[in-house]
């Protein structure tokens, strides 16, 4: 192999030009008046387009699509269920215990279409801050995914206000507990297109100042802390995001992060709401078979599972070359000048198309050092937001 | 210059036609192809079968007062389903015949006494449409268990629209209706589940079939399910997914129309009455007009395919056909053509009087007719007028040419030659021009050209070489719509073929485009023929099997059995436990969200129509 070395670096050489000359032409953020609401930034981007999915989740290990047609019409069907059924009204709340996954995201959407205070509380909070986050709460309804629901015991259950436990996804159900799949049955024959445009007109006129997003960030003093955005709040914060990345028609953005954060969130919203990207949620660590898959184009994740990434690369990097001659030697200044090792590596990682990765917080100095010239590291997705504890404000 | 050169190229190829069929006569036939969708080696035309034609003739028919005994015992548990598929109940001999220049079907019941009913009101109109039918379909082979509907069931042919009732919900409460929607006291809806396996069952055995989907009900758009179900169908590869919808809900709700074109539905089969709200008035829905048009503009704009359908009634809105048509032509770039189904008597109709029965019939050679005098000649029923069956022929050709690799054979409507009859025409978008194609096009000697080319079956190359003379020997560009050339014409003809002739590549949309003009009359318990439904292109799909289309709405009324075996609840019980939906009714007008301007203007001399429906 080795007298082939010049021909393969070449090769690698005209393929990176190449490469470069066929990535496709990148389309500036949506244009246009700000949306300056979350439902408006919805309902935009679920009536135009440009992407065959509008999410990816991940079912025995493969990547399902979710169509935007199929999504808006879960939401909507979501929604008339709560309304009619369960008497959700605008300034409600809904707690949403899970972690990152499609169902999560009709919730959120179907919640806030109403004018309701969708609360997010990570599924993997200990089962005593969730009982006193969910308190504080004082949610109409909670959903919950299988991890979330073992964590409701029957007090939760009890909680003064709560009508409707729904269950997210499969699995055994306790009493008054009801699957999303029989909610969305239901909401199905309500679904007209009379109760479908009023559900659109009465989303579009929430104000951008109610309440719309609210966020568990643990617990002080036994008290739950919050952070809490506005419609309008939340829709600047996904215009910034768009501000640091170029979304293109057909893009897929690989959100990865142990927790449902905000950041994961805003993120979310932000590649749903560009109209061209499709947003692929991984499980919660990430698997390189995922990314092998999907090739994402962009990543957004945690500190933490960038560090991951990063170790991953190196472990696949290849050894430094020794020097074994002098075209050995020139073909490895050349490759480290056109294609340092590192990065190739990290392409690889990722899937090899993609265009850069966000942080959902920012990096530590080390690490971000240590990704200098490997990837393109934009800004953080997830800036601070105003926290504040229960008490503080009375309850969420 | 161009008519010179167009004439010699047609003598060229009239002349190389016959020197490669001076070498190919002289060469024994080759074998058909028998692709993995077919029960046998593709059908030469010698091995095609064909109904008893012309007439006097005997057939098969129904007594119209037994079958309405028979079936309500059936329902009300008096009398056993085995009955209806095991025994002939209801059945007699008909006769039909000619008398001073019209068709008439005469059957004499022992019990009921002497029916007698018109099927055409010009015997060589109808005598020519059964002179240009090329003969059926394969026998269908291994549908045990899809068509076991006794003397009802289908038992030829691959089907063209496969018709599935998602529900017989409607937001619409027209008189009559087809179905009895929203009045039958019951619901009859679908889960998801149900319509996945239907569409699965009906591929299930040979041939398999290249069939467009069409839900329907009730008004389908009402099922929580159509958006996935257009997704499945169009998953599993069926030709098209249509709906055969009155439009409101897109009308009502731009996103839907979009959001139904992202799941994969195609065609709207669409329910069109006149080009006034004065002519929609029989709805109840007072500015229904323009609804539709509101529907007409969201659909378009979100590109989906719009064919409208209009019940023609005899002194009822018979006049209307002509300006439906104008209205068509005048939207060509928006609509596909235009399906007129004659009034077929069902549901409450059943129970119309003689007199009033004899007065609005009407028939697919009144249709010829009618047209003939409003375009003033232009449509010549005699040139221009070929049964449904009659695409068979061009089916055949596309099967041979697309060999033996496709999933599926093509859509092939070989109907009886009683069922249906169509023009097709050429109209130019930007110019609104437009020709019959047989004004300029020898479409008898192209089909008998093609029956040489698919007896003789010569490959690929040598068929698309015989093909293309034939084309060119057939088209005389003296006679076309200023225009329209050849290669413009090829062009329309292989994107409506869906590139059978450039190797399944479609061609990009032209000026010009292919339209379609449908004559479709069901039959009716008075002008029933065992004959026809045995040869049925329009398969209803149920939990019970596929049913030919006549012994599931008219003749037996398979329909109210089935509805009735596998109704969901009660309408009381549904809308207590599933909510209301909003009807339309009353004369009052509906109210329609704001839009721009309109794309489609009414021309002038609009009258009145009745009857129609949504659902065929």
């Amino acid at each position: 192999m080795m007298p082939h070395i010049e021909w393969l670096v070449l090769i690698g050489y005209l393929e990176s030009l190449f490469a470069e000359s066929s990535s496709r032409k990148l389309e500036p953020p949506p244009a246009g008046p700000s949306p300056e609401t979350l439902n408006r930034l919805y309902l935009n981007c679920m009536r135009e387009h440009e992407r065959k999915t509008a999410l990816f989740s991940l079912r025995e290990g493969r990547w399902e699509p979710l169509p935007d047609w199929r999504l808006d019409r879960r939401v909507i069907r979501l929604a008339l269920y709560l309304q009619e059924r369960i008497g959700l009204s605008a300034g409600d709340r809904v707690a949403v215990v899970s972690e990152l996954r499609p169902e999560a995201a009709v919730a959120d959407f179907a919640a806030l279409g109403l004018g309701a205070v969708s609360v997010v509380v990570d599924a993997d909070v200990p089962a005593n801050n969730l009982v006193a986050a969910l308190i504080d709460v004082g949610p109409k309804v909670i959903f919950a995914s299988p991890a979330g629901l073992d964590r409701l015991d029957g007090g939760t259950l009890r909680l003064p206000g709560l009508e409707q436990v729904i269950a997210l996804d499969g699995g055994e159900l306790g009493e008054g507990v009801v699957r999303l799949e029989a909610a969305l049955e239901l909401g199905g024959t309500l679904d007209t297109a009379e109760r479908a445009q009023a559900f659109r007109a009465n989303a579009r006129g929430v104000e951008p100042g109610r309440a719309a997003i609210v966020h568990y960030e643990g617990s002080e003093n036994r008290e739950p802390r919050w952070q809490e955005l506005s419609q309008g709040e939340a829709v600047q914060r996904v215009e910034a995001i768009w501000g640091t990345q170029q979304p293109s028609a057909g893009d897929r953005v690989y959100l990865i992060a142990p927790e449902f954060s905000l950041a994961v969130r805003l993120a979310l919203y932000a590649s749903l709401g560009d109209g061209y990207s499709s947003a692929a949620l991984a499980s919660s660590l990430g698997t390189a078979a995922e990314l092998t898959e999907l090739r994402p184009h962009r990543v957004i994740a945690s500190p933490g599972i960038i560090a991951q990434l990063v170790r991953r690369a190196r472990a696949a990097a290849p050894p430094p070359a020794r020097p074994g001659g002098w075209r050995a030697r020139a073909a490895l200044l050349f490759r480290q000048r056109k294609e340092p090792m590192m990065q190739q590596a990290m392409r690889d990682v990722l899937g090899s198309q993609v265009r850069g990765i966000s942080p959902t917080e920012p990096l530590d100095p080390a690490l971000a050092a240590n990704l200098q010239g490997v990837t393109l590291i934009g800004p953080p997705v997830g800036r601070t937001a105003h926290v504040w504890t229960g008490s503080e404000r009375g309850g969420v | 210059m161009n008519e010179i050169l167009a004439a010699t190229v047609r003598e060229l190829a009239n002349a190389g036609w016959h020197a490669f069929q001076a070498v190919n006569g002289a060469v024994p036939e080759s074998q058909s192809l028998q692709p993995g969708w077919a029960p046998g080696p593709l059908l030469k035309s010698r091995e095609r079968t064909k109904p008893p034609l012309g007439w006097p003739r005997e057939t098969d028919s129904l007594c119209p007062r037994c079958v309405v005994e028979t079936r309500t015992a059936i329902i009300r548990g008096e009398r056993d389903l085995a009955e209806l598929v095991n025994g002939r109940v209801g059945e007699i001999k008909a006769t039909i015949l000619e008398e001073n220049g019209r068709v008439i079907m005469r059957k004499t019941c022992p019990v009921h006494g002497t029916f007698e009913d018109l099927l055409s009101i010009d015997a060589e109109f109808t005598r020519l449409l059964e002179a240009r039918y090329p003969g059926r379909d394969f026998r269908t082979r291994g549908d045990e268990r899809i068509h076991r509907h006794g003397t009802s069931s289908i038992r030829f042919g691959r089907g063209a629209v496969l018709t599935i009732d998602l529900t017989n919900r409607c937001n619409m409460m027209c008189n009559p209706c087809f179905m009895d929607a929203n009045q039958v006291g019951y619901v009859h809806e679908l889960t998801l589940d149900e319509v996945k396996q239907i569409l699965d069952d009906s591929i299930s055995f040979k041939p398999r079939r290249q069939m467009s989907v069409q839900f329907s009900g009730g008004e389908p758009t009402m099922s929580p399910h159509f958006l996935e179900a257009c997704r499945y169908a169009k998953d599993l590869g069926y030709y098209s997914v249509q709906a055969a919808t009155n439009g409101l809900r897109f009308a009502l709700e731009p996103e839907f129309a979009f959001q139904a074109k992202e799941a994969g539905f195609d065609i709207a089969y669409f329910q069109f009455d006149g080009v006034t709200n004065e002519a929609n008035r029989h709805r109840h829905i007072s500015n229904l007009y323009d609804a539709k048009l509101m529907a007409i503009e969201n659909m378009t704009k979100a590109g989906i395919d719009i064919t409208p359908v209009t019940t023609v009634v005899n002194t009822v809105n018979n006049a209307q056909v002509g300006p439906l048509l104008d209205f068509v032509i005048d939207n060509c770039e928006n609509l596909g053509g235009i399906s007129f189904q004659p009034v077929s008597f069902t549901g409450r109709d059943e129970d119309i009087s003689d007199a009033d029965r004899h007065r609005q019939r009407y028939t697919l050679s009144h249709l010829a007719h009618d047209l003939e005098k409003y375009f003033d000649g232009k449509i010549d029923p005699y040139r221009d007028w070929y049964p449904l069956g009659a695409v068979g022929g061009f089916t055949a050709l596309a099967d041979h040419l697309r060999g033996t690799e496709v999933q599926f054979g093509g859509l092939a409507c070989s109907c009886h030659p009683n069922c249906g009859s169509s023009i097709f025409m050429v109209a130019n978008r930007k110019t609104k021009t437009w020709a019959p194609v047989t004004q300029f096009f020898d479409v008898d000697q192209f089909m008998k050209d093609i029956t040489v080319i698919t007896d003789t079956a010569r490959g690929q190359t040598l068929s698309v070489v015989q093909t293309a003379l034939a084309l060119l020997k057939n088209f005389d560009q003296r006679k076309a719509p200023s225009g329209l050339t050849l290669p413009e014409f090829i062009k329309i003809l292989n994107r409506k073929s869906g590139g059978a002739m450039s190797r399944g590549k479609k061609p990009k949309l032209g000026d010009w485009k292919l339209m379609w003009v449908g004559g479709m009359w069901f039959q009716d318990l008075w002008t029933y023929d065992f004959r026809r439904t045995e040869m049925c292109v329009i398969p209803y799909a149920t939990q019970e099997g596929e049913i030919s289309f006549c012994a599931y709405n008219t003749g037996v009324g398979w329909r109210q059995i089935v509805e009735n075996m596998h109704m969901v609840a009660t309408t009381k019980e549904w809308f207590q436990q599933r909510g209301r939906h909003k009807i339309y009714a009353g004369d009052r007008p509906m109210e329609l969200p704001s839009r721009s301007l309109p794309i489609v203007e009414a021309p002038a001399g609009a009258g009145a129509a009745a009857h129609s429906c949504a659902c065929h």
